[in-house]
């Protein structure tokens, strides 16, 4: 194995031509001993050099110093317990101090000094815990951090709203509507004890109860939201369904994601565990987990592809991230979280593609002015609730 | 206790962390997402040697033993992950293979070292550098970048005479004695 870094340098002299007559025979001697060398191009691993310098290393080293104290002062402790948490919670305490983004094209950073213009910024906020909940007679509660609201057949403490269990109805079912603004985000744990995580500019419609020995059907009028379903067996094998304008989903009981935005063209949908059945007028597709389905709303064609899960469900957890995503594709979740519009004055700048995590909570001007220091745009112009990116 | 001049410890982390963190955290990210996680497993490795005695006779056995922590650490934390994915599956299979680790290793070494020749480079030279390395003309370059060709030559050749001084004398001799 050590020769591997003895190699590493004959490479590297014989791309720049000044390998020596001496060293020409070692190195062609290594190839027959490790005959992936041949493979190894330098031009291929060159776009290595951005991922290095987009890394911070001072704030890395102040996080060793840290962590090294707080490990050897007091005893450890650990605020996630397990499973795939624990990667949010890596991300979180990491990502959110340090907006890693860096930029798949882009070359070392020239760093030409321009000031943003910010046109009062106070109106921009991250997006808070809120949602209206509509109930069946057509009254409207505002549901919101801080304050408690209790229903006939629910109560809420402003995070999340959680329907009471007892009782499965008979009759016919009351329905409630929860609705997120831009900004917002929720949770709700309906009467079966479905989990459902609602993510801003979302509608859900769901009975309060539902029927015994029916399929348990809810709709996701628009917008994304995250499905965590209690299984079929604890409901006399009845069926879970999401249904949508222009797919449904049936389930048995699984953990899966349905993004299906208004001005949007495509319905995603993402499956983590277990097995689900998207339908659509034409066709029908089994997913299996860690796959996602893509219906185009445009010609109703649907195709089935592997996904990294964490990157479509992280914004459940307080993160987005995102691998390889357009620009453009960014700015529409930003400006659903943080309520504002984005102008991308730029137009090469739209198909430029990114990788990086962003805690929800950060502000905007965070992100932005990070994203102008690593000269992927080269400035920016916040007013009011429009940003322009240059 | 006898101490040796060229032993490695820990008054040496620091510049032991500035040579090889990037390249250690560019390693994990071949098999974990997101780029935080990654920093994250590394600056445990650090935190490790602050807190263990080690020290290490030579550079070489040092650099062993960060590639071989990290991808151990990369291993473990995949193992033991509940998102069970083909992304996972793949990056155990490719952990678990001692050809691709050295392949791996061959290849962060090449951009480290590359990375740390072409860093004290002003931003212009650095550009011009990373495109001819990548195996762009002189006039792609010029066209890239929107400057002329004559000044790309000019700032070329510059370039790969200090990149040249660094990797040319190298210790070839003491190599052979430490095999």
């Amino acid at each position: 194995m050590n020769d591997i870094f003895y190699i590493s340098k004959l490479i590297i002299k014989k791309k720049i031509k000044v390998l020596t007559d001496a060293e020409k025979p070692q190195l062609k001697q290594f190839k027959k001993e490790f005959p992936f060398i041949k493979e190894v191009e330098i031009e291929e691993l060159i776009g290595g050099l951005d991922s290095y310098s987009a890394i911070d290393k001072e704030k890395a080293w102040k996080a060793i110093e840290k962590k090294y104290k707080q490990r050897n002062q007091k005893p450890v402790f650990r605020l996630f317990k397990k499973s795939w948490h624990k990667f949010v919670a890596a991300a979180i305490l990491v990502g959110v101090l340090a907006t890693t983004f860096y930029f798949n094209d882009g070359l070392f950073n020239t760093s030409i000094e321009t000031t943003p213009t910010i046109v009062n910024t106070n109106a921009i906020e991250p997006g808070t815990d809120k949602a209206t909940l509509t109930l069946g007679d057509g009254s409207v509660v505002e549901l919101e951090k801080g304050s408690t609201v209790a229903t006939q057949n629910a109560n809420s403490n402003g995070e999340q709203i959680v329907y009471t269990s007892d009782g499965e109805s008979k009759s016919k079912t009351e329905y409630n509507y929860l609705t997120i603004p831009r900004g917002g985000q929720f949770h709700v744990v309906l009467s079966d004890g479905t989990e459902v995580w609602l993510n801003s500019e979302t509608q859900l419609k769901y009975p309060v109860a539902f029927v015994e020995g029916q399929t348990r059907q809810v709709e996701l009028v628009y917008g994304e939201a995250y499905f965590d379903v209690s299984p079929s067996t604890k409901h006399k094998g009845t069926k879970f369904m999401v249904i949508n304008q222009s797919q449904n989903v049936e389930v048995l009981g699984t953990e899966f994601n349905i993004k299906a935005y208004k001005d949007e063209e495509n319905i995603y949908t993402t499956l983590v565990e277990g097995k689900v059945s998207v339908n659509t007028k034409n066709s029908h597709k089994v997913l299996n987990p860690s796959e996602q389905s893509n219906l185009n709303l445009l010609n109703d064609g649907i195709t089935v592809s592997q996904v990294n899960v964490y990157n479509e469900i992280s914004w459940k957890d307080g993160i987005f991230s995102f691998e390889q995503k357009p620009l453009e594709e960014i700015t529409k979740v930003l400006s659903r979280w943080y309520d504002v519009d984005f102008v991308i004055e730029n137009k090469s700048l739209k198909d430029a593609t990114f990788t990086g995590v962003l805690g929800k909570n950060q502000s905007i001007e965070k992100i932005l002015s990070n994203i102008k220091t690593l000269s992927i745009i080269e400035n920016y112009e916040i007013n009011y609730k429009t940003i322009t990116l240059k | 206790m006898v101490v040796e001049e060229n032993i490695i410890g820990k008054s040496d982390l620091r510049q032991i962390f500035d040579t090889y963190y990037e390249a250690l955290v560019q390693y994990a990210s071949r098999f974990l997402f997101p780029l935080s996680e990654c920093e994250d497993l590394v600056q445990d490795v650090f935190v490790g040697l602050l807190e263990k005695e080690n020290t290490f006779s030579d550079e070489v056995s040092l650099k062993v033993y960060l590639y071989k922590t990290v991808r151990n650490k990369c291993y473990n934390l995949i193992k033991h992950n509940k998102v069970k994915n083909k992304y996972a599956e793949n990056a155990v299979q490719s952990l678990e293979d001692d050809n691709l680790f050295l392949r791996q290793i061959l290849e962060e070494e090449i951009v480290r070292q590359l990375y740390q020749a072409i860093e004290c480079l002003p931003d212009r030279k650095k550009q011009i550098i990373a495109l001819s390395l990548k195996g762009l003309k002189n006039a792609e370059i010029a066209e890239r970048l929107e400057i002329k060709l004559q000044t790309v030559k000019t700032l070329k050749s510059q370039s790969y005479k200090i990149l040249r001084e660094q990797f040319q004398d190298l210790d070839t001799v003491i190599y052979f004695l430490l095999v």
